[in-house]
């Protein structure tokens, strides 16, 4: 028992990490109907840089992990403002091409700005850890599931409590519309990529304290996130953040029962199980903007 | 009958044959013209070239091949190198119990076309998008597969692949790599181009510009996208048997998430929905970072590549094909005007 509770402990943590990266995915796919595939490198630069600012550089951490948090937004800000925004009507899918192409660019330009190697990142709490009937935790583990609770209670109400929230959603739902009635659809946009900058960011510095930091590490990452947002849809709100967590608890699961080896091989099996006996009607997003 | 009633809205405005003869003629010229081009390389370059050029023939099957996927049909892939990594690895397997390339050739396409059909038929019948993420998680589980598979497939080490020996003919010659890759890309070159004067061809143009109208007028969406989505991953499969066979050595990076990545920027550079455009995409994806290479600078080709990208999907759709067609028309209209004024 204390064993399965321990991995119940460990895929509920990486869960939270899914549900909390894919809440960025959300709210951007929203507010602006596109998917930026570059975000787990806006979140990578946050980490990385953070990690060469103080471990190279000597900057205290605190300060490093903010200009981390900082770079990630201004380039994620930067992906809306310089590239979404410019595609022109009528070109569905090309959001995925554009940022395709941002995704390749960031990742060389870290390589070649740091290294491609592999780094150890400040443990944020990793190392002390505490038995709590039997199951291990660590301070991380309990960071990542705070961190991850009050993101999104606090991103839920401040959508469905506000009226900012109500503009946010009147935006999403149709921003002429919106605009008419006198909301400033640019500037909500703006900070919907800004806010979503400082999630990438979170998540990030959060995965590298529990693995490490490198200019690769964020994409398995970002394809667990997707694939959970494929599964509950990209416009809903709850079911697609649950999936995220049940994905993270699944995955332990695998692992668990079949070996440290079964995680990737198990995770596409259940998205091709689930996408060919789900029904369409279920999967599909309500709003599918795209051909 | 379905696919004819609908027009071609964006950049496939061919203008109309004026005859019979007019369209054998203009046959004719292109297949010279591919022909003269053909013969450069064995005539004129030396040994490295000419193993430059047979790996252009290779990546020009794979380019032609995510042409039809993307270019014509609108759907996106992100695996399309992993399953010249399969193509590659069902070579190797089947090359290392002694069997020749016809049979390995026969393996490739049953192997791909059965990944492919893995893939495609739960994701294709819903959106492109979902395609899109299910062939990252490919990619992700065939470097899995290798990694685990190390007493089979060489693991993350990579594995030394046998030349394909046809009577006297030995690919690890460049000249004759070159010669045996041609016959498969001339011919992978004709099929494509021949698709799209067919009803097939005609539903994927459907499918791209506009998924509601094909429906509406009775074309088979998923079945269209499964069946683009299967001939392209014959298309990379046979790509990267030929790849394996010339270059003689395979790794799990020649077919990783970043070769894909290349591939999709090879053929939006070159001109998406064109076959011209594929096979500019294909010396693109060889030469280029062979040029930033003998430059000194080859840490410089993913940073052009993805700015590349980001750049030609945004500001010029048609890449070099629809810029070369530009100018073209723009000199035409020039001359015309000319002519006109006289």
């Amino acid at each position: 028992m204390g064993d399965l509770g321990q991995i119940l402990v460990g895929g509920i943590t990486t869960g939270s990490l899914y549900a909390l990266f894919l809440l960025g995915v959300l709210i951007v796919f929203q507010v602006s109907k596109s998917i930026n595939f570059a975000y787990g490198q806006v979140g990578m630069i946050a980490a990385f840089s953070a990690w060469f600012l103080y471990s190279e550089q000597g900057l205290p951490v605190p300060l490093a992990l903010g200009v981390g948090v900082l770079l990630a937004v201004i380039v994620n800000s930067a992906i809306d403002y310089a590239a979404i925004r410019r595609i022109p009507e009528g070109r569905p899918g090309l959001d995925l091409v554009v940022t395709l192409g941002i995704f390749l660019l960031i990742t060389a330009v870290m390589q070649q700005l740091i290294d491609a190697n592999a780094h150890t990142f400040v443990s944020l709490g990793a190392d002390s850890r505490a038995e709590l009937g039997g199951v291990v935790v660590s301070l991380n583990d309990g960071i990542v599931v705070g961190l991850t609770v009050t993101i999104i209670v606090g991103a839920y109400l401040l959508l469905n409590r506000t009226s900012l929230g109500t503009s946010l959603r009147a935006s999403a739902e149709d921003a002429g519309i919106a605009q008419a009635a006198g909301v400033n659809v640019r500037a909500l946009r703006t900070a919907t990529w800004a806010a979503a900058g400082v999630i990438a960011a979170i998540v990030a510095v959060l995965v590298a304290s529990r693995l490490s930091v490198d200019a690769f590490y964020m994409t398995p990452f970002l394809i667990k996130a997707f694939i959970a947002g494929m599964i509950g849809g990209l416009d809903r709100f709850w079911l697609p953040l649950s999936v995220a967590v049940a994905l993270g608890v699944y995955e332990s699961l695998t692992v668990f029962i079949l070996g440290a080896s079964a995680g990737t091989p198990a995770v596409f099996l259940l998205i091709i199980v689930v996408l060919a006996l789900v029904p369409k009607r279920f999967v599909n997003e309500r709003n599918e903007v795209r051909a | 009958m379905t696919g004819a009633t609908i027009t071609r809205p964006r950049r496939s405005a061919q203008p109309p044959a004026t005859g019979r003869g007019a369209g054998a003629r203009r046959i004719l010229t292109r297949v010279a013209v591919f022909a003269v081009i053909a013969a450069v390389p064995p005539l004129l370059f030396d040994d490295y070239w000419v193993f430059m050029s047979a790996q252009v023939l290779a990546f020009a099957v794979a380019t032609l091949g995510l042409d039809i996927l993307y270019g014509r049909t609108g759907q996106m892939s992100l695996a399309h190198a992993s399953f010249m990594g399969v193509g590659a690895y069902t070579t190797y397997i089947v090359s290392s119990y002694g069997h020749g390339p016809a049979i390995q050739l026969g393996a490739v396409v049953v192997v791909a076309l059965l990944a492919a059909l893995v893939v495609a038929v739960p994701t294709l019948r819903l959106s492109g998008l979902r395609l899109a993420l299910v062939t990252l998680a490919f990619g992700e589980l065939l470097a899995w597969v290798i990694r685990e598979t190390t007493d089979l497939t060489g693991g993350t080490q990579g594995a030394s692949v046998d030349p394909i020996v046809i009577g006297t003919w030995d690919s690890s010659e460049p000249l004759h790599a070159y010669l045996i890759a041609l016959v498969p890309a001339a011919i992978a070159t004709l099929l494509a181009a021949h698709l799209g004067r067919t009803q097939l061809g005609r539903r994927m143009l459907a499918v791209r510009d506009t998924e509601l109208a094909a429906e509406s007028v009775g074309v088979a969406v998923a079945r269209t996208k499964i069946t683009a989505f299967l001939i392209s991953a014959v298309y990379a499969g046979i790509a990267g048997w030929l790849y394996a066979a010339i270059v003689g050595f395979i790794a799990p990076p020649d077919f990783d998430l970043f070769a894909s990545v290349y591939l999709f920027v090879a053929v939006v550079i070159g001109g998406a929905g064109t076959v011209l455009g594929a096979w500019l995409g294909a010396a693109y994806i060889v030469l280029v970072p062979e040029l930033f290479t003998l430059a000194g600078q080859p840490n410089l080709y993913p940073i052009v590549g993805g700015a590349l990208l980001a750049v030609v999907a945004l500001l010029v759709p048609d890449g070099i094909v629809g810029l070369g067609r530009g100018l073209w028309r723009r000199v035409r209209g020039a001359r015309g005007g000319q002519e006109g004024s006289r």
